[in-house]
């Protein structure tokens, strides 16, 4: 509990710091903005999370969220079925993730290298499926090479959504509100589904990691592999199994990101995405040496930077400083988190 | 201590927080030239201050490119002008998707009028008409044409490419190549300013809008050898524009020109690197200081450049009314033309301290 303490100290001031920034900030509007946010960061962060769990890392998610978001715009473009483009892009994620988890595991190559070479892949690829005619190879499979045909235009392209009226269940699922609210009166109570989904996401992790003998086994293998492995654990399987989770869920997020925006160009859709993933378990209380974190402070730790963000308009903080604040912000919280988990533990200890 | 430390350090991070106040970069301190504006002031004027305090309307950019660092100096001249709260936001890395989240938070504090450079009009499109439903939007400098915004306020860029054109005519009034520079052919502003330039140059006297137009091709007297793109990478600007200067090496009358801001410069380093300067004639756009320079000192024909100063503050002084609901004359075809200018070498040093002061430098 003394884990999520400071992390909870943190959101907790950011918090009060926007409310008392702007009197619309207060408002219903703001906190289902917020809550959507935090729901779609999450869905990315609770992934990382398996990851770094294992002692691993995935630099990749972002260019996963670019490629799902233009592979799903691009099924639904040349009118596929949402329902095939859903699951096509979601198999997509979890085959990036069994071979990320093969290379690691079976190769014994690094995660950092592996990943980093997925973000340039993924990325180059989304831009490569968008410079593809896809009418033309239609035309060619049916009735031959049409005359002067190119398979391939001259730049990528920006990705939209086509035909979102067949996409009422994904844009209720990115768009809507569970209407609890509506049920009881109290607008308040009228949560985003992006959050309801995160919710449901976190506590089936939470139920997988903390609950039985697949959890015990992850964090075994992530505070001592060698150790683990003596111990009969199987651990490329279940690392592998880490790394298709975050894949999985990084290709539901682009999804998502495609519904919500709705564009993505693929040089830029999704830049920086796995960092702020990383960077919001690691506030939550992962350790990137593996074997410790919590789903609770992983949820608060992803609440921040959404928080930072809408601060920073809210505010009124120059767009020129933005980045800068949120860094420093970023960093003293950590300090102080820090700080605030060795002064208990010490207190912990003068009890004992 | 320790936790006594920390909780020190918590709470001056809370202050940190609360505490940043909104700061405002100084009204510019120069004139503008408002000669060439279509709007006269009269036709936008503002009303008393003390009628718009506390009515906040807000200014959105496509990217935080130096461009907007005029844009925002006008809007500020706007802001002072009429006592609204103009809040200026620049998505710092330039996509849709954050560019989305900061008008859901400029919404939800209240902004009564906005003013947006739209990054990808057509999928844009939709988010716009939500928006429009709450609030008056106009489009800057990108418009997203189909959508419900107001009005679109930016440079007619056919017209900016005639320009462009003349200066090719000025240069090189013998006829000869023309090879033609730009990060990517997609957007409309490019094919707009390449189709004006070559409308100049095969002697129409007026630019009826997009038509066919190969490279490779004889326009009167001139030439276009090609339309080169360089996916908006410097790098890659550079490297074409010293292939052309290449396979060139012997044409006597051959003018490159660069479309995007960044193109001039590059034209400008491969020609120095060549040893061409001088012998090649060079036409720009914008106003980056090396092309300003290489106007100076010759090696430059001549700029168009927009004014994203009038962006700014003419957008501010629309948004106010709108934000009131008062009547706005917009002309029929939606489009508030910015007038561009010419820059030719009699006009760059003082056009650079015209600048200069607009940035309040």
């Amino acid at each position: 509990m003394n884990r999520v303490l400071g992390v909870f100290a943190v959101v907790a001031i950011i918090y009060l710091g926007l409310m008392s920034s702007d009197p619309q900030a207060r408002s219903p509007e703001n906190h289902q903005n917020l809550e959507r946010r935090i729901g779609e960061w999450g869905i990315l962060t609770l992934g990382v999370g398996f990851v770094i769990l294992t002692g691993g890392i995935d630099l990749s998610i972002g260019s996963v969220v670019c490629l799902s978001a233009v592979s799903f715009g691009l099924i639904l473009e040349n009118n596929g079925p949402p329902w095939l483009a859903f699951m096509g892009v979601l198999a997509m994620g979890s085959i990036i993730g069994l071979i990320h988890g093969f290379l690691i595991t079976r190769l014994n190559l690094q995660p950092f290298i592996v990943t980093l070479c997925g973000l340039f892949i993924y990325r180059g690829f989304a831009q490569l499926l968008t410079q593809i005619n896809f009418g033309t190879i239609g035309a060619a499979l049916t009735t031959g090479w049409p005359e002067n045909a190119r398979l391939l235009r001259d730049s990528s392209r920006n990705i939209g959504l086509a035909h979102p009226e067949n996409l009422a269940w994904l844009t209720t699922l990115q768009k809507g509100n569970f209407p609890l609210g509506e049920w009881t009166g109290i607008v308040w109570l009228d949560i985003p589904n992006p959050l309801i989904l995160f919710i449901v996401l976190a506590i089936a992790a939470y139920i997988a990691l903390e609950c039985g003998a697949f959890g015990r086994r992850i964090h075994a293998l992530g505070y001592n592999e060698q150790a683990a492995r003596y111990a009969g654990i199987d651990t490329a399987s279940h690392k592998i199994a880490c790394y298709v989770i975050c894949s999985t869920l990084a290709a539901l997020g682009g999804i998502l990101f495609l519904v919500k925006v709705p564009s993505a160009a693929p040089a830029s859709a999704g830049n920086w995405y796995e960092l702020y993933a990383i960077t919001g378990a690691v506030l939550g209380g992962f350790s990137l040496r593996g074997g410790e974190g919590s789903i609770l402070g992983l949820a608060l730790g992803t609440a921040i930077l959404p928080l930072l963000r809408s601060l920073v308009i809210f505010a009124g903080i120059p767009s020129d400083l933005e980045f800068m604040v949120i860094g420093v912000a970023l960093l003293l919280g950590t300090v102080a988190d820090e700080l605030l988990r060795r002064g208990s533990m010490s207190g912990v200890r003068r009890a004992g | 201590m320790l936790r006594v430390f920390s909780f020190g350090l918590l709470s001056s991070f809370a202050i940190l927080m609360t505490g940043c106040p909104a700061q405002k970069p100084a009204a510019p301190t120069g004139s503008t030239n408002q000669s060439g504006t279509t709007i006269s002031q009269n036709h936008l004027a503002a009303t008393s201050s003390a009628q718009n305090s506390g009515i906040k309307v807000a200014f959105v950019s496509n990217n935080p490119a130096e461009f907007w660092t005029l844009a925002e100096a006008g809007a500020r001249k706007g802001e002072k002008e009429t006592g609204i709260q103009l809040i200026f936001k620049r998505p710092q890395d330039g996509t849709a998707a954050t560019q989305k989240e900061i008008i859901e938070d400029l919404l939800t504090q209240g902004v009564k009028a906005i003013a947006i450079s739209v990054i990808d009009p057509k999928n844009q499109t939709s988010f716009i008409n939500e928006i429009a439903i709450r609030v008056p939007v106009i489009c800057v400098d990108n418009d997203a044409a189909d959508s419900k915004r107001r009005c679109y306020m930016g440079t007619a860029n056919l017209q900016a490419g005639r320009s462009a054109g003349k200066m090719v005519l000025e240069a090189m009034p013998e006829g000869g190549k023309v090879a033609i520079f730009v990060g990517q052919l997609d957007p409309v502003n490019a094919r707009e300013r390449r189709q004006g330039v070559i409308d100049v140059l095969e002697g129409l006297a007026k630019s009826e809008g997009l038509r066919e137009s190969p490279d490779g091709k004889k326009y009167g007297k001139y030439e276009v050898i090609g339309t080169y793109t360089d996916g908006v990478n410097e790098a890659k600007a550079k490297d074409n524009a010293a292939d052309v200067l290449t396979r060139y090496q012997n044409e006597p009358n051959l003018c490159l020109v660069g479309l995007w801001a960044y193109n001039p410069p590059a034209i400008l380093g491969a020609a120095a690197d060549a040893k061409r300067l001088g012998k090649i004639k060079i036409v720009g756009f914008d106003e980056d200081n090396a092309t300003l320079e290489g106007i100076k000192k010759g090696d430059v024909h001549g700029t168009v450049v927009q004014q994203p100063f009038e962006f700014g503050y003419q957008s501010v002084l629309m948004m106010t009314k709108m934000a009131k609901g008062a009547d706005v004359a917009i002309p029929k075809n939606g489009i508030i033309d910015i007038p561009h200018r010419e820059i030719r070498k009699a006009d760059a040093a003082a056009f650079q301290d015209e600048l200069k002061k607009l940035q309040g430098k």
